[in-house]
């Protein structure tokens, strides 16, 4: 049977999920220190308990160790997140335009932080990482709807704030 | 309209009369653009290998102190040799069942 402990099913597991998750705990976080050290700790706990962890539930394991750290050490924490945008499809349009896209930009990432912990994290896995709600799901340990709801919220939230309404 | 209907809208799962009705709605443009800019939105570079390496030191290090053990472990092999030359030589000296005695002023040769 295969093992956590060994070496190749576990450098597969980190490379399967330590991307997401990291961007999971920036987007709790805004923080990308912090959510590095998270990361490292949950694949510290999940080697410390290789033996215990049977490799298809390693990804579960990981997102509860992250949640945990994220609950009992940061919350306190005043988030203030900062996402680059990829300008390589608006670089030939006018200054004015990319002048109005730069405050656009501003205006939303305002808008991101300001946003319940839940809301933003849902919705920027969506946008960003590309997951599924049903994905989504699985990682905050709540139904689709729960998700569907965030991210209604999300963007009902997002769109009012940036439109100033 | 439909429950949590912006999520599914997202998700493209409208109906085309739903659909159609929200398309008709003022606030429809802004969600447009919204999901137009924040799709271009990325997430900070994430050092995968450089990470990497730094969790494998850190358990590593685990292993690290089992090894401060060490001295001790070869001093208890010094000390079980030393134990074992002596029971050696007890059981040479005192257990073999050949046994010489002599009188007063008598010589025996051993060969």
């Amino acid at each position: 049977m295969e093992n956590v402990c060994e070496d190749e099913v576990y450098s597969t597991i980190y490379n399967a999920n330590s991307k997401t998750l990291y961007n999971y705990i920036y987007y709790k976080f805004g923080n990308a220190e912090k959510a590095n050290d998270a990361i490292q700790e949950a694949f510290i706990k999940l080697w410390e308990n290789c033996q215990k962890v049977a490799p298809e539930k390693a990804k579960s394991f990981l997102y509860t160790v992250a949640n945990n750290t994220y609950l009992n050490v940061l919350k306190a924490e005043k988030v203030r997140l900062k996402y680059a945008t990829n300008q390589k499809d608006v670089s030939h349009e006018s200054p004015e335009f990319l002048m109005e896209e730069k405050e656009y930009q501003q205006k939303l990432d305002d808008a991101l932080n300001a946003l319940p912990e839940n809301q933003r994290t849902t919705f920027l896995l969506n946008r960003i990482d590309g997951k599924k709600y049903a994905e989504i799901a699985e990682m905050e340990g709540v139904s689709v709807k729960a998700i569907e709801k965030r991210m209604h919220l999300a963007l009902k939230e997002l769109r009012s704030k940036i439109d100033g309404i | 309209m439909e429950e949590n209907y912006l999520a599914k809208w997202l998700n493209n799962e409208l109906s085309p009369e739903e659909l159609k009705a929200f398309e008709q709605t003022e606030e429809y443009q802004s969600y447009v653009k919204l999901k137009a800019v924040s799709s271009r939105l990325q997430a900070p570079e994430f050092d995968m290998e450089g990470t990497f390496a730094q969790i494998k030191a850190k358990t590593a290090g685990d292993t690290a102190k089992v090894i401060a053990l060490k001295p001790y472990k070869s001093f208890l092999r010094i000390a079980a040799a030393i134990a074992l030359l002596m029971v050696g030589a007890f059981a040479y000296l005192n257990l073999s069942n050949e046994s010489v005695s002599t009188e007063i002023a008598e010589t025996t040769k051993l060969t």
